[in-house]
């Protein structure tokens, strides 16, 4: 499914960073930890397309992603890829379901609203459908994020300290929703953390 | 289809940011649109009303009072003349046609008007009902006024002096209405028309004994050559002015078009302005909205979207401030008409969409777009991952 072969990437001014191999079959989970400071950021980034990798390979589903123009990677990333971010987002002027409306068409695929409120009612936000995603609470709002990375039905889930801004309860609750969702579509699962909370709950875990 | 309820969407979530441009470009627009149809109607509209007429003789004093007088019914008459004078004019070899004209009272505001029954040919009136006037004291009036007043054949009605609402009353003298013209968009639709001894016979025992005097006399001429020998033979032979309608509009059109040209440049400029208020909202914003256009890329989002959503956002701050001048105009146009009614009488067509309405509606999407140039460049050339570092 995923695969990264030598991976390297610097900063202007900065030493160079140089990845493990990364090997993530479908439907299966990976922890990667690291303190801060170590790249976690950057790794997802690159694995993502926001930055070109300038040395080594990225391969998804079969295609040599990392080689992709940036035209064809934001398709890609929309059909294929969700992400979940350390701070969670919105955009202005939006309700809940009206964020999935958007995510789905950005990706170019036909929306379903009953989809759309399924997957929100998984997720516990059924009370919040048609509230201001800029008055929802921050374990709301990360949850309203993973509605979002999900709805597409992506095959690989990247997730980037999914749980640094929330409490204990928040954060178990979080993962739960996150492996059972990937479980759910049959979506590969990355998750790059430094929260050594999160170490009980994942088998493949990988060190930076 | 998404893409333009998105564009809407943050519009309205930063309405604020783009009110300024907004107002600034309808206050252009709108500007614009008064000054030029005011431009291209009145023209039209005062050259139509000369009805052939070659010149106006009437008291001394500002030849342009004379003819807006005279020809327009508007601004106060210059005053009287002697009737021994008028006939000398009329009766001038190279006269083709001439007829007076006696004005100074008013029936509630709108003007009565002794005259022949020639006037309302050469206006190329006609009657709806009734009959033209016959003998003293009977009046024909223009539809205009007859629907404003609710008035019918049959009716009286009483004239006061001076030309507005509210002067003597002339209560032992009414007259008799006994027509009623077809509208046909000339002066006529407003005017109450009656023979010359009529107004004479108003003022009897009011004024005591009362001159054979006329207030203008419009003329026709035979050749051209009327334009040389006839003012010369008024001021001459005569105790009158001449004043030569088409000269003196002329005039008038200049002055008025080098103040119509000032303020549409003034307004050019307010629109201009505008377009650099639109600019410096999107680019101040971007530092915000960019965060929000890398969000979207994650989702798949291409930067052919993101460019277009910017433009998208400056095309309706475009049509919105566009339209908000056309509404500004309306508002516009009935303060200016009622400001000038006394000097120009032209009904302006508030309501038109034409060539120029839509010349200036894509001026205006030109520099909106124009101003959305670098914002949208911005907006293509987002680095996602930096901004997400930073969101
Ligand atoms: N835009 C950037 N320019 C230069 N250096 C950067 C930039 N972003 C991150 N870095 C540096 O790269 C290193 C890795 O950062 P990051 O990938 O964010 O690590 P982590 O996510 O593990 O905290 C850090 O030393 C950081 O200071
Ligand atoms: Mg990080």
């Amino acid at each position: 499914m995923l695969s990264t072969k030598g991976l390297e990437f610097s900063y202007t001014n900065g030493d160079a960073m140089v990845f493990p191999d990364i090997h993530l079959e479908s439907k299966s989970n990976l922890l990667v930890l690291g303190p801060s400071g170590c790249g976690k950021t950057t790794l997802l980034h690159l694995i993502c397309g926001f930055l070109n990798p300038q040395k080594g390979s990225i391969h998804i589903n079969n295609e040599n992603f990392g080689a992709l123009s940036v035209s064809k990677k934001d398709a890609f990333r929309g059909k294929h890829i969700g992400v979940v971010f350390q701070q969670a987002k919105h955009f202005s002027g939006m309700n809940c379901l009206e964020h999935l409306e958007y995510a789905s068409y950005f990706s170019g695929r036909k929306n379903k609203s009953d989809e759309n409120r399924q997957l929100l009612n998984q997720l516990g936000l059924e009370a919040s459908l048609k509230q201001q995603a800029s008055s929802l609470s921050q374990g709301q709002l990360q949850r309203l994020n993973i509605a979002m990375a999900l709805i597409n039905k992506p095959l690989l889930i990247l997730a980037d300290e999914p749980t640094a801004a929330l409490d204990d309860t928040n954060c178990e609750r979080v993962i739960e929703l996150l492996k059972e969702q990937a479980q759910a579509t049959e979506a590969a699962l990355l998750i790059i953390t430094h929260d050594q909370r999160l170490k009980s709950q994942f088998q493949n875990q990988l060190s930076l | 289809m998404k893409l333009i309820r998105l564009a809407i969407k943050q519009l309205r979530s930063r309405w604020l940011n783009s009110f300024l441009s907004i107002i600034l470009l309808a206050f252009g627009v709108g500007i614009i649109l008064l000054m030029t149809r005011f431009n291209e109607q009145y023209k039209a509209q005062m050259t139509n009303n000369l009805n052939g007429v070659d010149m106006v003789a009437g008291a001394k004093g500002s030849p342009l009072q004379l003819i807006l007088s005279a020809l327009f019914h508007a601004d106060l008459p210059t005053g009287n003349v002697s009737l021994e004078d008028a006939r000398k004019l009329i009766k001038h070899p190279f006269v083709k046609e001439g007829l007076t004209l006696s004005y100074g009272d008013n029936y509630e505001g709108f003007r009565i008007v002794g005259t022949e029954h020639a006037y309302i040919e050469w206006l190329k009136g006609n009657l709806k009902e009734g009959q033209l006037w016959n003998g003293k004291m009977e009046a024909v009036v223009g539809a205009e006024l007859a629907s404003i007043k609710n008035l019918n054949v049959g009716d009286e009605i009483v004239s006061a002096h001076g030309l507005v609402a509210g002067g003597d009353v002339h209560n032992e003298n009414p007259y008799r209405i006994t027509g009623i013209l077809e509208a046909n968009g000339s002066v006529l639709d407003r005017l109450i028309l009656t023979a010359t001894e009529s107004i004479w016979a108003a003022h009897e025992g009011h004024d005591h004994a009362v001159e054979e005097e006329v207030t203008a006399v419009l003329v026709r001429f035979r050749s051209p050559v009327g334009f040389i020998q006839l003012p010369q033979f008024v001021s001459k032979q005569t105790n009158m002015q001449a004043a030569l309608p088409k000269i003196e509009l002329a005039q008038l059109y200049e002055s008025l078009g080098v103040g119509i040209q000032t303020i549409n440049g003034i307004a050019w400029l307010i629109m201009l302005v505008s377009g650099l208020s639109v600019f410096v909202s999107l680019y101040l914003s971007f530092k915000e909205r960019k965060k929000e256009l890398a969000f979207m890329r994650v989702f798949g989002a291409s930067r052919t979207q993101m460019t277009v959503l910017v433009l998208l956002q400056s095309v309706f701050i475009a049509i919105i401030g566009f339209l908000l001048g056309m509404i500004f105009a309306v508002i516009g146009s009935n303060i200016l008409t009622k400001l000038i009614s006394e000097r120009f009488p032209v009904h302006l067509n508030w309501f038109s969409f034409g060539r120029m309405e839509l010349g200036i509606f894509f001026a205006v999407l030109l520099i909106a777009l124009f101003a959305a140039i670098l914002p949208a460049i911005q907006a293509f050339r987002v680095n996602i991952s930096n901004t997400l570092r930073n969101a």
